[in-house]
Formats: structure tokens, sequence, C-alpha cells
């Protein structure tokens, strides 16, 4: 293989400079999640750190080289929106197929089944101890949840974040704005953004 | 007795020293002045009894004389015979060129016998003669216009020949040494022979630097910022955590501009030859002694060869392979696999430089230094300096010392055979040996010739020359008995410009061509 080749995968891919903002080392195709931008000798650099609880609708994903902990010295790195498609390490409790949907979760690099954010290709390879499949990322834009309290009318509040499973994620979404009549606790609902807010467009009844 | 020549009319007497070699022979007339000189080219016969004929002499210089008494006007007449013409016209071409592996290149490939007659046809001599030629070699030749006569008078002191003019008028290639010895006759005298203290005591074939062939292993190098140039980790201004926490395009933990743009300059992408992949310094097939890896002269391309569409020899470069991440998706590195990306090879400081940084990754994304090898072509030196070659020899009779037969077209290579990093043996070819020994037969039988000697003989004796009888003169003169003087071995006449310093003469016209 050669790497000034157009054959080579890593030159086709558009690469971002990152930063590893958080006390772990950073695995090889690991989800990262973005913290902030800075700008360094003319190039945007990335803030990146382990996926928590909190929803986010875009990730990266780092490259081939893992990246070093940030304490006395930088640990840079470079990683992808996997717009293009690409590997990214998955929980290995399920296995990823075609078409499903996988996205981050709290406290891991790996991607979970029934979560939100990515659409499989297929592919899986374990490589050493890694297990990755091919996946591309889209921005998220909805979700299904439950009310956590009486949601009313004109008012925002917190939804709980399930996964397509119908699973609840433990993650919580708040500010999310009530368009419509006033909602019961623990219902149902479907949550879309809309021009920068969350915003319930559908209930369940009763 | 006569000596005619067409036109020339009252021949008093003449000397004709006829010798070997590509420079014509001069037989001067002594005459009567007559009304002219401007002859063409014609035959020349010397007659007392027997009779020597020569076809295509020339006149070439004339001056005037007194006779003995110092009362009557003389004429004394140069001629040349036909070798004159051998030194017009020119030759181009080159053949003989050897390939990375020693060998000649099939398409440039021409025997003593076909250089030769390339020669005499260049000369315009159709009556020739190369049969005995010495076969079994193939001596370079590169011709630019050059003057073919001096260049047949280079090729054959390299194989150890001559060219003499026979009596039958063919201008005969033949070995020196071996010949007919003396003829019958009425010898005037007892002949002095006598073998020279200068006679060479051992011959060598001097070829040209032996090829090696091996693969080197590489080790990653970087600068200081004095320009020193260290291994990696021995780096002065390295990052506290060493480099293989940086990015190995990004060092963002070096803060110096000039630190910084070092490093994306050199680390990872500048990889120095270190020693053998076996391990060690010695070269596999070679005794030498190796403690520097700067004996290694490297060369950029390796002993083997390939063709092209022609049929022309290919020369194959130098490559690199190992366990190096290829820039693929996955943190897998290749497994002793060929290189096949673009670097340069800078040779005389056993640099490989690529454009990119070759590093190695584990399968958990982890940076380290890859394992990396260099196949090429190299000399050694030795410790002496001088470069390690083949310098077989042979002994002679004389007892003078080293006689060197210069020999650089012809270089042996050895070259290594693997099982991964481990040598299971070494090819040398043989082709440089073999043809080494032959010039070294050759040059041998020249040397170990029979004593030269010098025999008069009463009357003109038709003699051939060969390869051990160098010269005949030919003395006529009214009035006097006419004598035939031989020289076995070397050339004694001291009224003829000797073998050695007309020798010197071809190689000063030859060496001026050459600068033009």
């Amino acid at each position: 293989m050669i790497p000034n080749d157009l054959r080579a995968p890593f030159f086709r891919k558009p690469w971002v400079r990152v930063r590893n903002g958080g006390s772990e080392i950073i695995p090889s195709h690991a989800v990262m999640r973005i913290t902030g931008a800075t700008e360094e000798d003319g190039e945007i650099v990335y803030q990146v750190a382990k996926p928590n609880a909190t929803f986010q609708r875009l990730y990266l994903v780092n490259g081939t080289k893992d990246i070093a902990v940030s304490t006395s010295v930088n640990g840079d790195g470079w990683g992808t929106f996997l717009g293009e498609g690409g590997r990214v390490l998955y929980d290995s409790a399920s296995t990823p197929a075609y078409g499903e949907c996988w996205g981050p979760q709290d406290a891991s690099w790996e991607l979970k089944k029934y979560r939100y954010g990515f659409t499989i290709i297929g592919g899986n390879k374990t490589i050493g101890s890694l297990d990755t499949t091919v996946a591309r990322q889209h921005e998220v834009n909805g979700f299904i949840g439950k009310t956590d309290a009486s949601h009313a009318k004109s008012a925002t509040g917190t939804i709980s974040v399930y996964d397509g499973n119908r699973s609840d994620t433990s993650i919580n979404v708040s500010d999310v704005y009530n368009l419509f009549a006033a909602v019961a606790t623990t219902k149902f609902v479907d949550v879309e953004w809309r021009g920068g807010t969350w915003y319930l467009t559908s209930a369940e009844c009763g | 007795m006569a000596v005619t020549f067409p036109g020339i009319q009252n021949v008093l007497g003449a000397e004709f020293s006829l010798t070997r070699g590509v420079l014509p022979s001069i037989c001067t007339l002594w005459m009567l002045p007559q009304a002219t000189l401007a002859l063409p080219p014609g035959t020349l016969r010397i007659e007392d009894g027997a009779a020597a004929e020569f076809d295509n002499v020339a006149i070439d210089f004339a001056s005037f004389r007194k006779d003995g008494s110092g009362e009557h006007q003389r004429w004394s007449v140069q001629l040349k015979d036909r070798r004159w013409k051998w030194h017009l016209g020119s030759i181009s071409g080159e053949y003989n060129k050897r390939l990375p592996d020693g060998k000649v290149d099939e398409s440039s490939k021409k025997t003593p016998q076909e250089l030769a007659e390339l020669l005499f046809d260049a000369m315009g001599e159709t009556s020739r003669d190369v049969t005995e030629l010495p076969e079994g070699v193939y001596p370079y030749v590169k011709w630019e216009a050059t003057n073919p006569a001096l260049a047949l008078g280079r090729l054959l002191d390299k194989l150890a020949c001559t060219v003499v003019l026979g009596l039958d008028k063919k201008a005969r290639c033949q070995p020196l040494g071996p010949g007919a010895g003396l003829p019958n006759g009425l010898r005037t005298h007892l002949p002095a022979a006598h073998l020279p203290a200068t006679r060479p005591s051992r011959l060598v074939a001097y070829t040209g630097p032996t090829v090696f062939q091996s693969k080197l292993s590489l080790e990653a190098v970087g600068y200081d910022a004095d320009g020193t140039q260290k291994r990696l980790d021995d780096l002065t201004d390295k990052p506290t955590t060493g480099w293989y926490d940086e990015h190995f395009a990004i060092f963002q933990n070096l803060s110096d501009e000039d630190q910084r743009q070092r490093a994306l300059d050199f680390n990872f992408r500048h990889y120095r030859v270190s020693g053998q992949a076996q391990g060690g310094l010695s070269v596999p097939g070679c005794a030498e002694s190796v403690t520097k890896v700067t004996q290694y002269v490297l060369s950029e391309r390796l002993t083997e060869s390939g063709k092209d569409l022609d049929d022309v020899g290919l020369v194959l470069p130098a490559f690199v392979q190992g366990d190096y991440w290829p820039y693929s998706d996955e943190p897998t590195d290749t497994d002793d696999v060929r290189y096949t990306g673009a670097f340069k090879l800078l040779a005389d400081k056993l640099l490989v430089e690529f454009p990119y940084p070759v590093v190695s990754l584990t399968t958990a994304g982890v940076l380290q230094k890859p394992t990396l090898y260099l196949t090429t072509g190299y000399h050694l030196r030795k410790e002496d300096g001088e470069l390690v070659r083949l310098a077989p020899t042979k002994t002679l009779t004389g007892t003078g010392g080293d006689y060197l037969i210069r020999l650089p077209e012809l270089f042996a290579t050895i070259r290594a055979e693997y099982d991964g990093t481990q040598v299971t043996g070494t090819a040398e070819d043989q082709t440089a040996a073999t043809e080494a020994d032959k010039y070294l037969d050759f040059h041998e039988r020249r040397f170990n010739a029979p004593a030269p000697q010098e025999v008069e003989y009463a009357g003109i004796l038709p003699i051939e020359l060969d390869g051990s009888r160098a010269q005949v003169r030919w003395s006529l003169s009214k009035g006097r008995p006419s004598r035939t003087q031989l020289c076995l071995g070397d050339e004694m006449d001291v009224y003829t410009t000797g073998a050695r310093e007309r020798k010197r003469r071809e190689q000063l016209a030859y060496l001026a061509e050459a600068i033009g």
C-alpha cells in the first residue's frame, strides 16, 4: 500500500484535527464527544472527550492512531465526522447489521444498538481487541421519549430519551418546547429539532 | 638487388624496418634526384634473390642529402606502408555494456573479432584476418567519432595482441608471445638473447569493485537544532513524554517552530542504514572485516536486471520492505511487504527519505517505529579505503614486480538470499572471474615469450612478423651486400622509433582525440 497514493483510504477522507480533553487515552475508531473548537497554526482543532449522558446531535470518530491524554502535553490526533462512512467501535452486546441505527452511549467510546446518529453499513471486524463496524453518521433531528413530568402547553420540559427499541437510555433532554396541548407525565412523545430548538411534535393520548 | 616503387627511377639503396601495430612502418629510399616526386601510392618491392612486396605504400616525406663524398646530391625519401590510411576516418558505437549483474547486455554484445572487423571496416581495410583474436571475453568500448586505428591499438593492447602486415598482403591480428621463431637462413652473427630484468613477476587482473546485494536494516533518525543526526529516541529536544504520544504528522507538543518543522520534515521520514538485516555489519559472502556502516558504498540499483520491450537490459531499482502501517482504514501493519510508494535513496548519506511519515501502529492504534529493510546493490570499502574487488593473479617467470591489467568493466556480483531476515546462501556470478582469468592467460602468454634476441641474415629474407617476431629490417645498397635483421620478442633496431615510444605516442594521440 502506498501512503501517498490515491488508493490509500487515508487520503480519501476529510480528516479534522482533534485534541483529547479527557482523562483517558482515546482508542482508535472511538466515538468522541465534541466539547468545543480552537484554532492553532491556522487550523481548527476540535476539543473532544468521552461521550457522556448529554444528548448530542453530532460526534466525531477517531482515526487509526490512538490519542494520548493531554496532561502535561497535548494529545492530538485526526478524526472524522464519518460522513462518507468508515470504521467505528461498537458495543459487542449486539451485532451490527446493515441498515440498523446505532448511536453513542454514556461513558463509552462505542456505539450501542437502537441509539441515534449512525447508520450501519456492515463489514464487522475485530482488530486486536477492538470490535469495529462500518457506519455513516447523520445529524440527529428527532427521537422518541417519555415526559418526565406533566408538560404544559407553551412551556419547556424535560424528556427522557428512549432508543429505537423503546428502552430508556437514561439520557434526558431538557428545554423541549410544547406548542400543543398539555401532555401528562410518562407519556410517549415524539421530539424533533426545529430551527435550533427541540419541539414536541406528537404525544401519546390519554 | 632491386627496390622498386612506381615512378621512382634511380634507387641507390633502401632500408625498411617493418614493425607490428597500427602505426605505419617507414621505408627510407636513397635515390638520385628526378623531375618529380608527386607520385600516387603504389607497390613497394624489395628484392635480392627473394622478395617482399607491400601495396598501397605512400610517399610521406623527402629531404635533400649529399653523398659520402659530399659532392653529389641525393634524395632521402620516406615511404609509409598502407597503414598510413588507417588513421583517417572515424568510428562510433558502444559495445559490451554491462548489466548490473555483471553480464554483458545481449543487445550490445560483440566478440573481439566482431569489434576488430568493425574497426577494419572503418579504416577501409578489406584484406584482414581476425581469426586468431582470443575468444571468451567482451571488452567494453565506446567510440564517438574515434580514430579507428587508435581504437584498434587500444583493443589489441587489452587482449595482449598486435596487428601485422603479412607478406600475403593481409592485415593479421595475432596474439603476442607465440610465433614461428627464427627462420632458416645464413646468419652473419650469433644472436644475443637476454631476458630483461624489467619483466614483471606477476600479473594482476584489476577488476571493477565487487557489487554486493543484501537486505539492510533501517532505523529512524532525526536532527538536533545544530544539524546533528541522531536516532529518534536520542534527539535532544524531543517532547517530555517521547515521540510516541505525538501525532506523527502534527507534533503538537513542539512549541518551538524550528523544532516542529524539523520534526515534520524528518521524523519518521528519514531512515538510515544501520547494518545487515540478519544482524551485525558483515556482508554475506565476504570475509572482509566491517566495523562501520560507512564502509557500505550504496548504489540505487540491484544486481539483478530485467529487459525492456526491445530486449535491452533494464536496471532494477533498490526497494524497501517491512512491517509498517500502510495508511489503511485499520491500525494493522503490513507483514514484510514491499513498499511500493515513492522514496529517495540518498546513497552517499546511507539514507532513505519518504515523502510522508512511515510508521507502525499496533492493533490498538499505538504509534511505534516500523521495521524496515532496504535491498540494494553496494560496494564495500575496506578499512584501508580500497574497495573490495576481484583481483586474480598469475605468477610469471620474470622478477620485476606486479603488472596490472585494468579491467574496470568487469565486476563480481554477490547477492544474498533470504528466508525472512536470515541469510540462506549467496549467489555469486562467475562472469567477471571467468573473463579476468582469460585476460591473465592472454598476458601471461605475452610475458612468458622466449627471451628477446636480434639476428642478422645475409640477403633479403621475406620474413613474416607474428606474435614473437617483432621487427624485421631489410637493408639494401648498391655495392654492398643486402641483409635482413630480425628481432624476436622486442624491437631492438636503434635507428627506428622503438615500440614503447610509438605506443606512448599512440596513447597520447588517443587521449588527445578524447579531449577534442
